[in-house]
């Protein structure tokens, strides 16, 4: 038996075996093994997520050495990467080439693989998930086959682009990047009273929104980007933090036990919601996108609700974290951030068939007020906005997680059952509490070609 | 010096006192195992000691984590855990888990406790289909587990700070569903803490009640399957051959000489067991487990009282539950059966060949006296080994044995070494909880639980789980100086080995592998 954690220590695994194949033919073998042992396996990636989407009791294996560069094509401006690869690795490598990567996530730690399993995403209305941009997947299946799956637009593509890992271990995927290019970056604050009516604006007039505040604070702030021909100035501690940023990321767990301390936890948050950035320069596309990287030990929360629904979301958000102040709570300690994203193709991303605001609440861990908050926040979330939870950040009913998704829920779940009848590939907390699958009949398979994306 | 009873724990029996005999204690071999078994749990005891006494952040920090990764790699985990950490986990172990032999087949809706008799709309909203129960009974889909023997739970029952309650599942086989096992249970019936004494229903959509209640019923199972299944059945059942074997079968008997070697231990292991394990609440099996040992008695009792052994028999059991034709997924009736099949291939060579006729059971009157020993009131007090006052002949008596030798051997060694892998998933199954975690309306089931660290399970698992010898080897036994058994031998070897792969062929199409039936798994007999 192994022990495992995720990088917060919020969910733990003890799998019978832990592996850690090199390539393609070594996870076929990981995966045939498993199947003769009659052990279920869940694939891992850089162990980010806060659900508890990895613990398993059979075997456990890590994409940590499929991180190969297998081609890349400049002239197409794709790039054919192992799903173990980081995003910093990604982005690294394609930006030497010229290139850059379509909605990657903000953290670099990321994996490729871990991505797509979540259906992660960056921000602009140009792209959705990270998934969106992929042109081909290369899946091992859970009967040891490999299959290669190109046509983007087949349902199962549509399911890989947000797999929850229930679908078999993608070991590789082509992405189609685009050419390299500057952002110019303005940060601009607003009045909290005024966000949400300047939201819609926002997005209309900028390429790039994100939206960021830390209550109780009476600013907010807008981070807007604009695709521009001008030179980047390089920026310092984004991409590459410095001691001093470790430092302060490092001080996180303490924060919890001093709550009461705000003159002194108040200026370090701000420190954190500083390194956003501040005021308006030119900086290239990766530093637009991947401005923090010493992260603290927080957690997470999100959810996607229809776009046009975010001036209405942001100003329940607003008015409930001002109540719980108000009462002397304060279950988001850090930061309540916003984001855009184009709709996905995918089956069950959150942005799934709809032009998303990806809404995320973030506190530091061990925020004592903060389930309060959550099971409030997934109510509310789901059933006034039709949100649809994040899979990798911390999911508070899930039960009704996959509820949002309308017929495409059933053709991921009859490819599922397709590909892994014997539900090798799940955990009881996909297989029972997500899925349900229990209290689902084996339902006639759905017309794939006809599965809707819900808009 | 012979042995006598011991009936303090009747209607079980022990010897009263270890004889200094060299065929029934044990040897070098033996104890060495033992002991080994012993330091393994005191090195886990050690280690939850320290790792205990840790803060929580320092235990979950890295140092915690440095010292469970050095822990581990002395003391690796027992295998074949099946940690009860879902619904298609839950019903799984009905039919292949600690406890294998309290579900049973509805056939009809008064088999039903009155409270799991669910209406159509709860029916139609948990399984999503048209059938009502009256319907699913009909087409035998129905099971229900009800733990009678802990009915009479009470706080006085219960070790200080620990608790454990009984309880009622419904199950239904729905092969229609998308479950990964073929059983989906249904709803528990739970105690509570209501005013008015009502019970409270809980179903798979009540949330963390529902995990709340499925892991109450995790806790009643190990309780029964500790006391009636390895304690009573694996243990204590065949107790009395034991004894009768010591007092009425001289050295050089042929019966003796088939025995032997599957009962060779009992007699001290039982002596042991009850005076350091069972007899008081201190003891280290009691200990371990949510009731005072008076409990624990009674609970190993009602199992027992009133039946005989005839009614406890294999088939017998599987009869009265429903469950002999079940075309449901039964992993310890299948593979039992193989097992037994091959058993009962080598009794019946060896009855033909030490009774060549059936009269020549009737003259053997230390045969007899070896049977009427096992079923006097004062002695064995095993009543209904037979149909009749005696065995009546070859046949009967090849059954009889071949039961014998099952019980003896692979079952005690399936429900032993299945309880040891199960309290090694110790935080997912704990072996009692400190409160009734449905008590109050906001559920927490972790504080319920408490830790692993502050129980004595898992080290009680690493110390008993101690294997010795392997079925089918007679190594050194009287009876492979008979050559005529040569043969016959060899068979029940090559039998045994089909069997194991016949259900490692069963295990890779299963839901989860059931390896407690495995032939290279099981033992003669009980050793320890």
């Amino acid at each position: 038996m192994k022990t495992w954690r995720n990088w917060l220590g919020n969910v733990t695994a003890s799998p019978h075996d832990l592996v850690t194949p090199a390539s393609t033919s070594e996870v076929v073998d990981c995966v045939e093994r498993a199947s003769r042992r009659g052990e279920r396996v869940r694939v891992v990636g850089a162990g980010y997520a806060w659900s508890p989407l990895v613990p398993v009791e059979g075997t456990l294996l890590s994409t940590a050495r499929l991180r190969a560069v297998r081609r890349v094509d400049v002239e197409r401006q794709q790039v054919t990467i192992e799903a173990g690869a980081t995003v910093r690795e990604l982005v690294d490598f394609v930006t030497a080439h010229g290139m850059s990567v379509r909605s990657p996530s903000m953290f670099m730690g990321l994996s490729v693989g871990g991505l797509l399993a979540t259906g992660s995403h960056g921000t602009g209305l140009d792209a959705a998930t990270f998934g969106d941009a992929v042109t081909s997947f290369e899946l091992v299946t859970p009967d040891g086959s490999v299959r290669t799956v190109t046509d983007v637009d087949s349902p199962l593509a549509r399911a890989l682009l947000c797999n929850l890992g229930a679908l078999g271990v993608v070991t590789a995927v082509t992405l189609q990047c685009r050419p390299a290019f500057n952002v110019q970056e303005v940060h601009a604050p607003a009045d909290i009273d005024d966000v949400a009516a300047l939201i819609p604006s926002m997005l209309a007039e900028n390429d790039f929104v994100e939206l960021f505040w830390m209550p109780p604070s009476r600013r907010a702030k807008f981070k807007l980007g604009n695709r521009t021909s001008r030179p980047a100035t390089p920026v310092t501690g984004r991409r590459h933090p410095s001691a001093g940023d470790h430092f302060i990321a490092g001080l996180s767990p303490l924060f919890p036990y001093l709550a009461h301390l705000r003159p002194i936890l108040d200026p370090l948050a701000q420190t954190v919601y500083d390194r956003i950035g501040t005021g308006v320069r030119v900086v290239s596309a990766p530093d637009f996108a991947h401005y923090n990287q010493a992260y603290p030990r927080c957690i997470s929360s999100e959810f996607g609700i229809p776009i046009e629904r975010a001036p209405e979301a942001w100003r329940w958000i607003h008015g409930r974290l001002r109540r719980y102040g108000d009462a002397g709570a304060r279950p988001v300690s850090l930061i309540v951030h916003a984001r855009f994203c184009g709709p996905s193709r995918a089956l069950i991303a959150p942005s799934a068939g709809r032009a998303t605001c990806h809404l995320e609440v973030l506190s530091f861990h061990g925020n004592e007020h903060r389930h309060l908050f959550g099971e409030d926040f997934d109510l509310v979330m789901r059933s006034r906005f039709d949100g649809r939870p994040h899979w990798g950040k911390e999911i508070f009913n899930p039960a009704e997680a996959a509820s949002g998704y309308g017929d495409n829920l059933g053709v991921f779940l009859d490819l599922r059952r397709e590909l892994d009848p014997r539900q090798r590939f799940l955990n009881p907390f996909l297989r029972d509490q997500v899925f349900g699958l229990g209290r689902r009949l084996r339902a006639a398979p759905h017309d794939r070609r006809d599965a809707q994306r819900t808009d | 010096m012979t042995y006598a009873y011991d009936h303090s724990f009747a209607p079980f029996v022990f010897a009263d006192r270890v004889v200094l005999d060299r065929e029934a204690l044990p040897d070098l071999a033996w104890v060495s195992r033992v002991v080994a078994g012993q330091l393994r749990g005191a090195v886990v005891a050690g280690y939850q000691r320290v790792a205990g006494a840790l803060p929580e952040r320092l235990r979950g920090g890295l140092a915690g984590r440095a010292l469970h990764g050095a822990f581990r790699r002395v003391i690796p985990p027992i295998p074949g855990a099946v940690a009860t950490v879902g619904d298609a986990e839950f019903a799984w172990q009905r039919f292949a888990g600690i406890n294998p032999m309290t579900v049973r087949a509805a056939r009809t809706l008064d088999d039903l406790p009155t409270r799991l008799r669910l209406s159509d709309a709860e029916m139609a909203s948990l399984l999503g289909t048209g059938a009502t129960l009256a319907q699913r009974i009909a087409q035998g889909d129905v099971f229900v587990q009800t733990y009678d023997e802990l009915r009479s739970v009470t706080e006085a029952s219960l070790q200080r700070g620990r608790f454990v309650s009984g309880g009622n599942v419904l199950f239904c086989r729905a092969p229609e569903m998308d479950a990964a096992f073929e059983v989906i249970p249904l709803a528990i019936e739970c105690p509570s803490n209501r005013p008015d004494g009502l019970t409270e229903l809980v179903t798979p959509r009540d949330g963390a009640r529902w995990e709340a209640a499925r892991q109450m019923i995790s806790v009643a199972d190990l309780h029964v399957a500790e006391l009636c299944v390895h304690l009573a059945l694996g243990h204590n059942l065949v107790a009395p051959f034991a004894l009768a074997l010591r007092r009425r079968l001289p050295r050089g008997h042929a019966l003796r000489d088939l025995l032997l070697p599957h009962l060779r231990y009992n007699v001290f292991i039982d002596h042991m067991a009850w005076r350091q394990g069972v007899r008081s609440t201190d003891g280290v099996l009691i200990t371990t487990l949510g009731g005072t040992a008076s409990w624990c008695h009674d609970i190993a009792r009602a199992r027992r009282v009133g039946r005989t052994f005839r009614e406890m028999r294999f088939e017998a059991d599987l009869r009265a539950r429903g469950l002999d034709e079940h075309p449901v997924e039964y992993p310890y009736r299948d593979d039992a059966r193989l097992v037994r099949a091959a058993l009962a291939r080598w009794v019946t060579r060896w009855v033909q060949w030490a009774y060549p006729t059936d009269a020549s059971i009737a003259h053997d009157r230390d045969l007899h006296a070896f049977f009427e020993e096992v079923g006097a009131p004062d002695r064995g007090n095993l009543p209904g080994v037979f149909e009749g006052p005696r065995v009546s002949g070859r046949d009967e008596l090849a059954s009889t044995l071949a039961e014998l030798l099952f019980w003896g051997g692979p079952f005690h060694a399936m429900a032993h070494y299945a309880l040891s892998a199960h309290l090694e998933a110790a935080d997912a199954n704990p072996a009692y909880l400190l409160r009734n975690p449905l008590a109050s309306p906001v559920v927490d089931l972790d504080t319920a639980r408490g830790t692993a660290m502050h129980k004595g399970q898992l080290a009680r698992a690493h110390a008993t789980h101690v294997r010795f010898g392997r079925l089918g080897d007679y190594e050194g036994a009287a009876i492979t100086r008979h050559a005529a058994l040569a043969t016959p031998l060899a068979d029940l070897r090559r039998d045994l080995d089909e069997v194991e792969q016949v259900i490692v062929a069963r295990n890779a199409q299963r839901f989860l592998p059931f390896v407690h039936l495995l032939p290279s798994r099981l033992a003669n007999g009980v050793t320890l």
